[in-house]
């Protein structure tokens, strides 16, 4: 479902861990080693953080004291580079002497189209995400909205994925919401990137966010990790939208027309 | 001037033919009279698609009389897709027991919410455009199980035929005419009657009928 469209995903991936003594330091020599991977060479920095930058790709790779991250307007850079960027964040931990990690995680923002309108779609999670409406009258009257957050595992990964409906404005207010976007584009006044991935955003759509994170992982999980958290954040989108569309198949599966 | 005959009027297409819909408006036009008709005429009221008109009408006003149902925001295909979809599951998994009752002498009995089920869907889906043909087939099931065609079902063979159509509807994201005719040859290969009229035998007439005697003048 979300390689169906890769160009609506807001993509997010972070490795944590505890700063190391000496980390001002460290932290530099980090940063040098892989920006010196990197075709591209435009860069920024905060007195905390560094931010290696590919606008052509909309990709920011930071490196803080505390942890290394990767942002991408689209699945596509991640889902073609993943196997580089990863090797990338092991040459920045190794360079920063780190050994032992405190978190690992994948998070997807994605705006699905599903043909139907917010009021549609706000209908139909009654009876497969939540109870049938008739239920909560007495708690809410007539439900005009939904928002459904469900936490889980899913292959040893610990799962937290909201659905909800989105109109146009709230779909707009999510993505705007995300933090950093303007390291995205350049030159910021004239860059229409951000604005032309808001534009691709259907306007009535589901809005689905995965966020899928292990605990205390070893250095050497990461390559795997990335990987079956990627297909996890597939399987889950489609089980969703097969769901609120009341669609019978597998997860990961499909259900065509019978002959 | 002669009222122009609306029956060809599209938005006249508030007359359905579609047995299972509930009440739509119907047009009324009423014609007004002109001076040349008099003070006593009352006008004409007429409910239908086509009228026959006196030429000499001053005035038309049409208006809309009926049960009206408030207009739904729900109207994309997609949608009545997905409610398609989710009720015939739940008839699927009323049909799936069927197998266990079907040495019942009341077997009759377990049809009654599978027909009431569809009965609910096509009232749900009437005004869906994109699922005329789910109608379709839904009505020539339902219609194999009434005047006593769900004995039929007490064959198994006809009841995988039957779940074999349930099962596409529970699945599929829209439903094409070439859908209808496979489902009705289906239907029809295991002898399941979707007009629930009887076949009368033309041939062979029983003569043993006794004929009613002429009463006298």
């Amino acid at each position: 479902m979300l390689k169906e469209h890769p160009d609506r995903v807001f993509v997010n991936f972070a490795v944590d861990f505890d700063a190391q003594i000496g980390y001002a330091r460290r932290l530099s020599e980090a940063v040098e080693a892989v920006h010196g991977r990197l075709p591209t060479k435009q860069w920024a920095c905060t007195t905390e953080r560094y931010y290696l930058r590919d606008i052509e790709k909309r990709f920011v790779l930071s490196l803080e004291f505390a942890r290394i991250g990767f942002t991408s307007l689209g699945l596509d850079t991640w889902t073609t580079r993943m196997t580089e960027f990863v090797s990338l964040f092991k040459l920045g931990l190794d360079t920063m002497g780190v050994e032992k990690l405190k978190r690992v995680g994948f998070k997807t923002q994605a705006f699905i189209a599903t043909g139907m309108s917010h009021s549609e779609m706000c209908d139909l999670m009654f009876g497969s995400f939540l109870v049938e409406a008739k239920e909560l009258e007495n708690v809410c009257g007539k439900p005009t909205d939904t928002l459904v957050q469900l936490h889980g595992t899913h292959k040893g990964m610990r799962t937290l994925t909201v659905i909800t409906p989105a109109n146009s404005e709230q779909s707009a207010q999510s993505f705007m919401a995300n933090p950093g976007l303007d390291l995205l584009v350049e030159p910021k006044l004239y860059d229409t990137g951000l604005r032309d991935f808001r534009d691709r955003i259907p306007k009535e759509c589901l809005l689905i966010e995965n966020d899928l994170f292990q605990l205390d992982p070893a250095p050497s999980d990461i390559q795997g990790f990335a990987r079956e958290s990627l297909e996890a954040s597939e399987d889950i989108a489609e089980a969703v939208i097969f769901k609120l569309k009341r669609i019978q198949g597998r997860r990961g599966g499909r259900n065509g027309n019978p002959k | 001037m002669a009222i122009p005959n609306r029956s060809q009027d599209p938005s006249s297409e508030a007359m359905r033919v579609d047995s299972d819909a509930i009440s739509r408006p119907q047009p009324i036009l009423k014609l007004v009279g002109a001076p040349e008709t008099g003070s006593g005429f009352a006008g004409v009221d007429s409910r239908g698609r086509s009228i026959a008109a006196p030429g000499i009408a001053s005035g038309i006003a049409v208006a809309h009389h009926g049960v009206l149902q408030s207009p739904s925001r729900h109207t994309s295909d997609a949608y009545f897709a997905t409610i398609r979809r989710g009720e015939v599951q739940k008839i699927q998994r009323q049909f799936s027991s069927l197998g266990e009752q079907a040495t019942r002498d009341d077997f009759a009995v377990c049809f009654h919410p599978i027909v009431n089920a569809i009965r609910k869907l096509l009232d749900r889906i009437a005004d869906a455009r994109s699922e005329g043909n789910t109608r379709e087939i839904l009505r020539r099931l339902r219609d194999t199980f009434l005047d006593g065609g769900w004995a039929r079902y007490r064959d198994a063979s006809a009841r995988r035929a039957a779940e074999e159509i349930i099962d596409f509807l529970a699945g599929a994201e829209g439903v094409t005419p070439q859908d209808v005719k496979w489902m009705s040859s289906l239907l029809r290969a295991k002898g399941l009657r979707s007009t629930g009229i009887p076949v009368f035998d033309l041939e062979g007439e029983d003569n043993d009928v006794e004929e009613e005697e002429e009463v006298s003048d």
